[in-house]
């Protein structure tokens, strides 16, 4: 899938509002049209944990991390944490942006 | 809006747990055949049929539930049977449906229900039926999350916003279970200490085995009837004075703060306002505390604790049955069980017992009663106040 530099998000094209695909109509004005646009590579640590019981498909890569990362302008992606799920962790922490796969977004702890 | 009161007149219900022998329809049957003795009313008198439902097309293969079990309960044939599907909150929302088909004045009678059969399946298979209820095409859903895991994403951003612990979480778990050992309902009966939830497998952190509910099969039933006509079939009609349901988001990257299901709030405020109360005024709540944390953050959504504060109140014992805010008296989903479409009623079921008075584990006086059903990761609510009369 894409391997991208910065962190694919989309923008309304009428009034700039950023979203992560897909979105459809646009939160802030209901517009309907959006362009492609990358940010930045680096985020926050809003939220996390570690899944320990996996769906049947993932039953191979657990235990595996989860977080939900704070990118600029207030956007949040929930995403896969790269790395041990057992090293120690903070809400706060600054992460960076690794790719987007069939998994979704992944960062890293940086 | 000028809309008729209705009043529930007759509740039913099968147990809640693993039902060995039992099919969907022969819960279904059960329930309904209760319902309608203990309303003491003419299977004729039907005008129509809910049934709220989750997974029966993925776990018993079979769909179009409604009418099927509408023809093995010998109802009328001009009766409407409508299937509703809002993953964990189908019950709720089929009981709204029946409420406004009342309301409204188009019929005097009906009957609502909901039933799930998850036992006999796997826990992969239940697992993947439940994940159904995700929504698949957003970024989250290919994340791998679970439902444990999306309420620990919520369960982690409130211990670091609001200093919750990990011991108030497993409090919840530990009065939930205490509070169904005398409910014949439950599936689990047996006292669970502070120990055994701190060392239960851990699902995804910080949730453990003991903050997660567990898959039941079961089916309640509730006979609604316009109000003007309660007293010729209950001595204690219970009225509803209070329905809503809302819209929330599919997704908790979208959701505006991880510690606030917004549904909740919105449909929590909706009932209160159409009931004409506050949370103050609530006596005895049955809420989805499909995990620990979703107990305390409900609590604080609807209004009955301020934000940041449910997991200190559940630790101090305001919850319990004798406290000041008496939530889940039942065991609620944590201890009496989850079977999926049949947990909104189940909760309707638990209130009516309450507000007649005679339920096993009694809140002493209880004249107003609330259930709140919350569906998938919040993405659909139904609050619903209730009155003894």
């Amino acid at each position: 899938m894409t391997k991208a530099a910065g962190i694919p998000v989309m923008r309304c094209s009428e009034c700039n509002a950023l979203a992560i695909p897909p979105q459809y109509v646009c939160r802030q004005c209901n517009g309907s049209r959006f362009e492609s646009k990358e940010m930045g590579t680096s985020g926050e640590l809003y939220t996390h944990t570690t899944i320990r019981v996996a769906p049947a498909e993932l039953k191979d890569q657990a235990p595996y991390r989860i977080a939900i990362v704070t990118l600029a302008e207030g956007l949040r992606v929930t995403a896969r944490l790269s790395g041990s799920p057992e090293s120690p962790i903070q809400i706060g922490q600054k992460v960076e942006f690794e790719r987007v796969d069939e998994h979704g977004y992944w960062f890293r702890v940086a | 809006m000028n809309l008729r009161s209705v009043s529930i007149v007759g509740i039913g219900t099968t147990p809640f747990g693993v039902l060995e022998g039992e099919s969907l329809k022969s819960l279904a049957v059960s329930a309904a055949n209760s319902a309608m003795a203990d309303a003491r009313v003419n299977r004729s008198a039907i005008e129509a049929l809910y049934v709220g439902n989750f997974i029966s097309g993925f776990l018993a293969g079979q769909e179009t539930i409604a009418p099927q079990i509408a023809d093995l309960l010998c109802l009328r044939k001009d009766l409407a049977a409508t299937t509703v599907e809002g993953a964990c909150c189908s019950g709720g929302i089929a009981l709204r449906h029946g409420y406004f088909l009342i309301a409204s004045g188009l019929a005097d009678m009906v009957l609502v229900l909901g039933v799930e059969k998850m036992s006999h399946a796997s826990t992969a298979k239940n697992t993947e039926g439940l994940a159904l209820a995700m929504d698949h095409d957003s970024s989250e859903g290919k994340t791998g999350l679970t439902f444990p895991g999306f309420f620990a994403l919520v369960a982690q951003r409130h211990m670091h916003e609001f200093k919750t612990t990990s011991d108030q979480l497993a409090m919840v778990s530990v009065k939930n279970h205490y509070n169904s050992i005398p409910n014949p309902r439950a599936r689990f009966r047996n006292e669970v200490s502070m120990d055994d939830v701190r060392a239960s497998r851990l699902i995804a952190d910080p949730l453990r085995v003991y903050d997660c509910c567990p898959i039941s099969d079961g089916a309640s039933a509730v006979v609604l009837c316009a109000t003007e006509r309660a007293r010729e079939f209950s001595d204690k009609p219970v009225e509803i004075i209070g329905s809503a349901q809302s819209t929330g988001y599919n997704s908790l990257y979208n959701t505006p703060k991880a510690t606030t299901l917004d549904a909740t709030v919105i449909a929590g405020k909706k009932a209160y306002e159409m009931a004409g109360i506050t949370p103050k005024d609530v006596d005895v709540v049955e809420l989805h505390d499909c995990f620990t944390i979703a107990e305390i953050v409900d609590s604080e959504d609807l209004g009955l604790f301020s934000k940041g504060r449910g997991g200190f109140a559940a630790a101090e014992g305001k919850t319990r049955v004798d406290g000041p805010v008496p939530i889940n008296p039942s065991g609620g989903l944590l201890s009496k069980g989850h079977p999926v479409g049949a947990t909104g009623v189940g909760q309707v079921y638990e209130i009516v017992r309450q507000l007649r008075g005679d339920h096993e584990n009694q809140v002493k006086g209880a004249q107003i009663g609330l259930t709140h059903n919350l569906g998938a990761t919040g993405q659909v609510c139904t609050v619903h106040i209730f009155r003894r009369i």
